[in-house]
């Protein structure tokens, strides 16, 4: 049986099982489902994937009232915060971490930085919209798109093409 | 009243979140606008001794102050941004003419800290 493992949880569409002579039947398929799964779940405890939860709570502590940078900063909501979370669920293993930023406006973003120029953003704010911006050497790009526990194609590709 | 180009801005950073002192990098937030008014408070510090700098905010905010961002007034305009002065307090100023679009002011603000230089307090 060949396997084609997806890298992330917000791409389960591209995991496939393809039965070699041997008969699949529906218990097979969801115990290796369930393996992977595990797989996945073991790798998300790793201590590196572990610093972004431990992150994200530091700056929901730090920035959850309002006034927390001087200048009247929106405080970040639990849903923002909640919302946040899911991102870090849906983002691919194979990508390096983001740093985590607190913006004025409330919003939690995720920054990937690979060098000066090179950096690309994407943050929420508990809205069900991401709102991203890049900078990659003398281009750049900006946009939105609906966020709802999977990362959009577009986010996925920005972040890629950082760091081709 | 128009700030020159060849003077240096200060915006001062009284959370940790805004910058990475491990990389000495500013993070894109400390120069996004605050949603109220779309204004960036900085201030002129062209001529100035250091410590006069730090003097400066001191005692501006409630929190204590941890680092700051200078930037040319020059990086500013290529930004297609503007620098409004009011001088209150004395040196004070406002980057303002942030674009509408959310994602477009984060690329402006990203555009700035890339060109922002640290210093820590």
């Amino acid at each position: 049986m060949n396997m084609a493992v997806a890298s992330s949880s917000s791409n389960w569409s591209s995991f496939s099982t393809r039965p070699s002579g041997e008969r699949t039947d529906h218990y097979s398929s969801w115990k290796i489902s369930e393996s992977i799964t595990n797989v996945i779940s073991q790798m998300r405890q790793s201590e590196t994937f572990r610093r972004l939860p431990n992150s994200l709570s530091e700056v929901y502590r730090e920035c959850s009232r309002a006034d927390w940078d001087g200048y009247g900063a929106l405080a970040i909501t639990s849903n923002t915060y909640q919302e946040a979370r899911s991102v870090i669920n849906a983002l691919p293993l194979s990508m390096p971490l983001p740093d985590i930023v607190a913006e004025p406006t409330g919003e939690i973003g995720f920054e990937w930085r690979k060098g000066k120029g090179y950096i690309f953003v994407v943050s929420v704010g508990g809205k069900y919209q991401m709102t991203y911006a890049g900078l990659f050497g003398g281009n750049s790009v900006h946009g939105s798109e609906y966020f709802d526990r999977t990362l959009p194609q577009t986010v996925i590709q920005h972040i890629r093409r950082l760091y081709s | 009243m128009q700030a020159d180009a060849t003077e240096t801005l200060a915006r001062y950073i009284y959370s940790k979140n805004h910058y990475k002192a491990s990389d000495r990098t500013v993070k894109y937030a400390a120069f996004v606008p605050q949603k109220d008014n779309n204004r960036l408070s900085v201030f002129r510090i062209s001529g100035l001794e250091e410590n006069k700098i730090w003097e400066i905010a001191k005692d501006l905010r409630a929190q204590p102050l941890l680092a700051r961002a200078d930037i040319k007034a020059t990086s500013v305009f290529e930004a297609s941004l503007a620098i409004e002065r009011d001088d209150t307090p004395p040196g004070h100023a406002n980057i303002v003419d942030w674009p509408e679009e959310d994602s477009d002011i984060k690329l402006k603000a990203m555009a700035l800290a890339e060109r922002a230089t640290l210093l820590m307090r």
